[in-house]
């Protein structure tokens, strides 16, 4: 009778392991639609803060290299692991919520502005059974943010040479731009004595560069130059490779102009000359990189003479008369 | 014995017979579950409606292309979203795709089958709809499903190009760089622009470049904007000049936008391209600063429209409509 009372039961055991069957698939749906949810918001989270994190990486390496003077020896791979190392920390933090987070940074290189490094990652977000994989290309702005991102290229070359400082936001090189000069057998090395440049990288609005030149009183240039902007460039380095100490670069670039201290009497004269006042110029050491330019007095009050020196197709790029 | 071992038997069988037909079908039931869901019309706008407010659409810069055959639309903003992350739709591909919706939507978003219209409405009432496609429902249809988002909209389709942040400037502990160095130089000089400092409570100036083409000066109306609109600080004033012909000639603030076409135009002359800068004199007051913005409207923008929250995406409500 039992055995019978048991088999009697079976019919309402098995509706019951439906029951239980269909509540348990539901919940699971339930699980995996809010699941979806949070993945895509951890994504959307890191893909926002992705460019962030770049632009302080970026900014440590540039300040390590300004202090030390000493250049990166592969800047895309470094910049690439110190980029690696601080994601990996940022996404060690959604550990806690129970998603597994991944962010690989594929490469960073130029972008086609040279005012942006460009990076590629992939990020991956895991929680439960649910995987979501995105790909990016992003651009980190050198010139736009929170913080200024500044030029290690002059501390490079002057290291070893007196060294470039910085004073009231410019790079003030004091003797070094000269002894650099002087020891590459550049002539008229001495018209750098003093110099400065500007420190932080700025993008010039004064687009196309002919505006530089609009009037005979060169106010736009002085502008220009008072505001430390850099102005994209064939010749000039990109800021990648501005990090490894190259003056030069086969990369789209940017190029600044680096200012000779005023003088206080208008003694130059126009057919004197010295290595044209345009950094990648006066830091391209490979050969005879280091051309001359005449001077333009582009400002003056009271005793000082504001002057830089251009060659013809820089004047030419900035609607400066040619000489 | 009435209950025999047969009938035992007889009643297993049943039992398990019943139980496998209601599992297959429960499974069955699914299926056709799943396969009505997949062909529903509430799937469809659902999915439509997402595909054209979180995809930019491909290829992603659509908009700007003359044919559109081959074009999968969405309307996501890719500048504004690259930075905020929201949902915001672009008002240029909204415009692209009112000129041809049912070449882009039908076959693409929605089945060729299915009718749709998509109405985008701004929750500020003062501003009008925008009709991206908008026909009478047809009365026969049985079921029509609306989705009905919330995103935000560059409605009237600004552009900010210069903006002077005083009240937050006026907050930090610490001066930091606050505008560019201006070519009225700096120093003691009466006609020398020095920099307001808040933090010493300073008069002096902001200034910043912006540069403008005749192309920018022909297709839209710039504004002088402030935040507030009614300044509390008694010395505010304003100029815009170029360096190669600077002014003293400074102006007061009008509590209101001032449109500044006729004045870039006679600054511009006859050059295509000019950079000219924005100068804003200011007591130094922390208490009475304020926010500036040289804003680009569309040309014809009314005045009524000319206002400091239209220059951020505005929240709009994004209605598509489907049916058979």
């Amino acid at each position: 009778m039992s055995l019978a009372s048991f088999f009697l039961i079976l019919p309402a055991f098995l509706l019951l392991m439906v029951l239980v069957d269909l509540s348990t698939n539901e919940a699971q749906t339930q699980e995996a639609n809010l699941n979806s949810h949070e993945v895509l918001g951890v994504a959307t989270d890191l893909e926002t803060n992705l460019p962030f994190i770049g632009r302080e990486v970026i900014r440590d390496k540039s300040l390590e290299v300004v202090n030390s003077g000493i250049p990166l020896s592969n800047s895309r791979k470094e910049v690439k692991e110190e980029f690696q190392n601080r994601m990996d920390k940022y996404c060690s933090k959604y550990a806690d919520k129970g998603v597994l987070v991944e962010c690989i940074i594929l490469k960073v290189d130029n972008s086609y502005d040279p005012f942006c490094v460009e990076v590629k990652s992939i990020i991956t977000v895991e929680k439960g059974t649910l995987k979501h994989n995105v790909n990016l290309t992003q651009n980190i702005s050198l010139t736009n943010g929170s913080f200024p991102i500044y030029d290690p290229l002059p501390f490079v070359k002057c290291r070893g040479h007196g060294g470039a400082t910085i004073k009231e936001e410019r790079i003030s090189y004091g003797s070094s731009l000269a002894n650099y000069l002087q020891s590459r057998g550049i002539k008229n090395y001495e018209a750098y004595e003093n110099a400065t440049s500007p420190l932080s990288i700025k993008k010039c609005p004064y687009d196309p560069y002919i505006l530089h030149g609009n009037t005979n009183e060169l106010v736009n240039l002085k502008n220009c130059i008072d505001n430390g902007f850099y102005h994209e460039s064939n010749d000039g380095a990109c800021f990648l490779c501005r990090l490894e100490g190259k003056g030069i670069c086969s990369h789209y670039g940017m190029e600044t102009f680096i200012i000779p201290a005023p003088t206080i009497s208008p003694c130059m004269n126009n057919s004197s000359t010295a290595p044209s006042s345009v950094d990648h110029v006066i830091f391209n050491d490979t050969g005879h990189g280091t051309y001359s330019g005449h001077p333009i007095l582009y400002f003056s009050s009271e005793n000082h003479y504001f002057s830089l020196y251009l060659d013809n197709s820089h004047r030419q790029k900035y609607g400066v008369p040619i000489f | 014995m009435v209950f025999s071992i047969d009938i035992m038997m007889a009643l297993i069988i049943i039992t398990v017979i019943l139980g496998v037909s209601a599992d297959a079908m429960d499974i069955v039931g699914s299926k056709m579950e799943d396969y009505s869901y997949g062909n529903s019309l509430e799937r469809i706008a659902q999915a439509g409606a997402d595909m054209l407010v979180k995809t930019p659409g491909n290829p992603e810069n659509w908009e700007k292309f003359p044919d559109v055959n081959g074009v999968t639309p969405g309307l996501s903003d890719l500048e504004i979203n690259k930075k905020t992350h929201s949902n915001v739709i672009s008002m240029v591909k909204i415009k692209r795709l009112e000129e041809n919706y049912d070449k882009l939507i039908n076959g693409n978003v929605i089945p060729s089958h299915c009718k749709s219209t998509l109405v985008i409405y701004p929750v500020d009432q003062s501003l009008e709809p925008i009709n991206v496609k908008d026909i009478g429902e047809n009365d026969s249809s049985s079921e029509v499903f609306v989705e009905n988002r919330t995103v935000l909209c560059n409605y009237l389709n600004t552009t900010e190009m210069v903006f002077i942040n005083a009240r937050d400037q006026s907050l930090l502990s610490s001066q930091n760089q606050f505008g560019d160095e201006c070519p009225h130089g700096e120093g003691t000089g009466s006609q020398s622009h020095e920099k307001v400092d808040y933090k010493n409570r300073e008069a002096g100036w902001v200034c910043y470049p912006l540069r403008v083409t005749d192309g920018m000066l022909n297709s839209t109306d710039f504004y002088l904007i402030t935040d507030p609109a009614s300044i509390e600080d008694p010395v505010a004033m304003w100029m815009i000049d170029r360096p190669e012909n600077r002014t003293e000639y400074t102006q007061l603030f009008q509590n209101k936008p001032i449109l500044l076409n006729g004045m870039i135009e006679g600054i511009m002359g006859n050059n295509s391209t000019a950079v000219l800068w924005l100068h804003v004199y200011s007591s130094g007051n922390p208490d009475k600063a304020f926010n500036t913005h040289l804003a680009a409207f569309p040309k014809g923008t009314p005045p009524e429209n000319v206002k400091v929250q239209y220059l951020t995406p505005q929240p709009c409500y994004f209605v598509f409509k489907v049916w058979v």
